[in-house]
């Protein structure tokens, strides 16, 4: 049964589907809670079977290998699917209180399934195009989730937004058919071994492996492509706020992982090329990500420090949390390090449930109090114990406090 | 041939370019399709357009001298894609306008803040 691997995908999928077609749009909030369980019991399913049996692959249509779109279940997309069932249940959950009827109208459920379906896609597929693929459909249920309210901010918010990804889009298309126009695969697989023989020119795979490079630090947001991050969070509700801060930014340092220290790793440098002749591609690139990532964790935390509403601090906070992933991955990238490589997975899966969490509760703060700023929130604590005593947690959580899992990425 | 479509791909990348940059949101929804669709045109460049077309009959296990049909299909796809981002981004501006009674960018710097 190695359909197995594509079942959360088509859990997700359908009930998207569902959700358009159910003629009541105000059961679409019961429909998207069973599918999120649904969901959740599927990659338990998967998960379990890449516990006993290892990773496998599913091949869509039954093509073989190089040439159909392969599905790829191993324990790093068993992982990241884990996160993403946890925390769009939880995000569900709190939608189900928070968008209201309005929301429901406008298809925030059939976006906020569209949007697990591709972070699903994107997670398990082991094909370059159909990443890509994945990708759109994750920005395109993004972009309708930050702007569905209509507000002027929203809207602008949007409008920016779109455009930079459509932008980012295009040069991720130009390298992936580089790539495949150089290595003649997009099977990554199949392009890890071609690159291992060094069959091929490497002046052009270098160069369209740090243009994706660039493509990933725009969707994750690492500097100096980080800017377009703290509006869209700020400016949208803060269940969509969740996802997109959560989770789908993890797409982009999932393709980073899977890129760089999978597909790129075995590739070296062409021994006629400055600097780096003769050394693996990934030294080169975890410069590239060691650089980024410093200046990310420094811009992100000094500007999020005289920020007075408490949206934009947690906006700007997580831009600097994407460096402090970043950095063990630099050094997994160099040493092949299997700590350092756990290290970002652990800080993953902290950020992954410790923002959502923040992102969730800023919004009950508002709707409580009224407002976000900080400065007028004094004495919260009284009047809301549970609010912020999980406010607390998730912050100490963020910050690395034992035995909280912040702690032990750090 | 090649020189030529080269030519005209650096064209049309610099204009996208260029229109993404202007203050006028219209432009700047004008210039980013057209990168969008440069990156399909350069995909299709990159195909090659020498042979046949990639066309099997059925029982042939190779016919000699067809195109490369993977970029074809990757550019189908991405004209998919592409057409639904247009649309949502055509639906958004004018949203935007109705929001904003203007769609100079520059006037509105700052506003999402």
């Amino acid at each position: 049964m190695t359909q197995t691997v594509i079942l959360p995908f088509m859990a997700a999928l359908v009930t998207a589907v569902v959700s358009i077609l159910a003629r009541k749009w105000k059961y679409r909030d019961h429909l998207s809670l069973i599918g999120s369980i649904i969901y959740l019991a599927a990659v338990t399913v998967l998960n379990s079977k890449i516990l006993t049996e290892g990773s496998f692959t599913y091949q869509a249509g039954g093509w073989p290998a190089p040439f159909g779109v392969t599905f790829v279940a191993d324990p790093l997309s068993g992982l990241m699917l884990l996160i993403t069932a946890a925390v769009s249940l939880a995000v569900n959950l709190y939608s189900w209180g928070y968008i209201g009827e309005r929301g429901k109208q406008a298809g925030y459920y059939v976006f906020f399934h569209f949007m697990v379906a591709g972070m699903t896609g994107a997670f398990t597929t082991g094909d370059l195009f159909n990443l890509f693929v994945m990708f759109e459909i994750v920005l395109m249920s993004s972009y309708a989730m930050v702007s569905y309210r209509g507000t002027k901010k929203s809207l602008f918010t949007t409008l920016k937004y779109v455009v930079l990804n459509i932008i980012g889009s295009s040069l991720m298309l130009v390298a992936i058919g580089g790539l495949y126009s150089v290595t003649g695969t997009l099977n990554m697989a199949r392009m890890a071994e071609i690159l291992s023989t060094g069959s091929v020119n490497m002046f052009p795979v270098l160069g369209l492996a740090s243009i994706l490079f660039c493509v990933f630090a725009l969707k994750s947001g690492l500097a100096p492509f980080h800017f377009w991050a703290p509006p869209v969070y700020s400016n949208s509700p803060p269940p969509a706020a969740a996802m997109m801060a959560g989770l789908s930014k993890k797409v982009g340092i999932y393709a980073v992982i899977r890129l760089y220290l999978t597909v790129f790793s075995t590739a070296k440098v062409p021994g006629t090329a400055p600097f780096y002749a003769g050394r693996p591609v990934n030294e080169f690139i975890s410069v590239l990500m060691f650089v980024t990532a410093t200046v990310t964790i420094f811009l992100g935390g000094i500007s999020a420090i005289n920020r007075d509403r408490i949206n934009k601090l947690l906006s700007y906070s997580s831009v600097g949390q994407v460096g402090f992933i970043f950095i063990p991955m630099a050094i997994a990238a160099v040493s092949g390090s299997q700590a350092a490589l756990s290290a970002a997975l652990v800080y993953i899966v902290g950020h992954a449930l410790a923002k959502p969490s923040l992102f969730m509760i800023s919004g009950i703060i508002k709707e409580i109090t009224g407002t976000t700023d900080i400065r007028s929130l004094g004495g919260i604590s009284e009047s809301s114990f549970l609010i912020s005593g999980a406010f607390f947690i998730s912050a100490f959580s963020l910050v690395g406090v034992p035995p909280l899992v912040g702690f032990f990425g750090k | 041939m090649s020189l030529a479509v080269a030519t005209a791909l650096g064209i049309l990348f610099s204009a996208g370019t260029y229109l993404v940059l202007r203050r006028d949101a219209v432009r700047v929804v004008v210039g980013s399709l057209i990168l969008g669709q440069v990156a399909n045109l350069y995909l299709m460049a990159m195909g090659g357009n020498e042979g046949g077309a990639p066309v099997l009959s059925h029982g042939t296990e190779h016919v000699s001298g067809t195109t490369d049909p993977v970029p074809q299909a990757l550019v189908l796809t991405a004209i998919v894609i592409g057409f639904a981002t247009t649309a949502f981004l055509l639906s958004l501006i004018y949203r935007f306008y109705e929001e904003n009674n203007k769609i100079d960018l520059e006037s509105l710097r700052g506003e999402d803040r």
